[in-house]
């Protein structure tokens, strides 16, 4: 059975300008797998998509990109895809990666609750620095610090790992990252980096089965 | 006691936190972990005032 | 205002100063991305949202003081050193 995963990927604004770049190298390397993808590009991340997509196809990997609070995630313009008390049973058997503020914190239990499988999220708020490189966006070294950890959540679960290791590989790249801002050969705003790079990694959690793979 | 608190924080940060301000003193003005470290290394009237403020913020 | 009051009032305004001394490394063509609403802050924007003691502001407050307790607890430490 060929694997199927959904991406939303908004772009609307500088930030989700950032993440549409760089989730396009988690599109790039599942598709070089021959893993089937369902994108949710710009507006088409919205909710009735996204709830039409994943009731018809059922995609076994999720991932959201967009803003949050601890009781949804957002798509294109700001507009709620999943609501804890609305629609989380909509991540029933899947395992979910969110990119956005806050879900973790009760979407995301609320969802395992209604029988996600997984879902690896943010407690807190989720922030990175960069250099308003509209254009380039992948070419930003110093967002890159911040969205390579997280886009390494994904690439481990498209890779077959199972959802503890994903999250954990995920959180040594942030270590990998801080160390090399902690020495000696970094700038000095570098400390500075490393402190919202530990807030990310210290509110990323994985919720439900640890043990399950894509 | 306190004075290696501090000592020992200090010992292990990395090097490129030791520039980092750590407080913000009325007549000195910002002060760094290098300048904390000399003045409470020395058991100066100015490093007892600093250990007793970051130990009030619950940095050491 | 009680002596305890007073004091936990002192505390938060040093701890104000010091977030905003911290964020002045911060270069002007570096800008943050921080969640919810999609926003994007340059130093200058956090630092006012620091005095203000606003959401936004005391997020930073949180993080910023948050790395300095766990580098105080050895969890930076631990972190670099048994995690590598």
């Amino acid at each position: 059975m060929n694997k199927l995963f959904l991406i939303t990927r908004p772009n609307y604004e500088i930030t989700t300008r950032y993440l549409f770049a760089w989730s396009g190298i988690i599109v790039d390397t599942a598709k070089a797998k021959g893993i089937n993808v369902v994108e949710l590009r710009k507006d088409k991340a919205n909710r009735k998509e996204f709830e039409s997509r994943l009731t018809k196809l059922k995609p076994r990997l999720v991932i959201i990109n967009g803003h949050g609070s601890d009781t949804c995630v957002t798509g294109h313009d700001g507009e709620v895809l999943v609501e804890a008390g609305q629609n989380e049973d909509i991540l029933c058997s899947k395992i979910v990666y969110s990119l956005s503020c806050n879900s973790a914190s009760c979407l995301g239990a609320e969802s395992v609750k209604a029988g996600a499988l997984c879902y690896i999220g943010y407690k807190t708020k989720f922030t990175f620095f960069h250099q308003n490189k509209i254009t380039h966006p992948l070419d930003d070294n110093i967002a890159k610090l911040f969205l390579d950890p997280s886009n390494q959540v994904a690439l481990s679960l498209l890779k077959g790992n199972r959802t503890q290791d994903a999250n954990r590989k995920s959180k040594e790249l942030s270590m990998k990252n801080i160390r090399k801002l902690l020495s000696s050969a970094s700038s000095k705003e570098s400390a500075l980096y490393a402190k919202f790079l530990w807030s990310n990694m210290h509110n990323q959690v994985c919720y439900g089965d640890q043990e399950v793979c894509f | 006691m306190d004075k290696a608190r501090f000592l020992k924080v200090y010992a292990n940060l990395p090097i490129n936190l030791r520039n980092e301000v750590i407080l913000v003193l009325e007549n000195y003005g910002p002060i760094t972990w290098n300048v904390a470290f000399v003045e409470i290394d020395n058991n100066t009237q100015l490093g007892k005032i600093i250990l007793e403020k970051l130990i009030n913020l619950k940095i050491v | 205002m009680t002596g305890e009051d007073k004091k936990n009032n002192t505390i938060e305004k040093e701890i104000q100063e010091l977030v905003k001394a911290r964020l002045s490394v911060m270069p002007d063509n570096v800008f943050i991305s921080i969640g919810a609403n999609g926003e994007t802050y340059t130093r200058d924007e956090l630092i006012e949202h620091v005095n203000k003691k606003d959401d936004i502001g005391k997020l930073i407050i949180d993080i910023d003081m948050g790395f300095l307790r766990a580098l105080k607890e050895g969890e930076i430490y631990e972190q670099i050193v048994f995690n590598n």
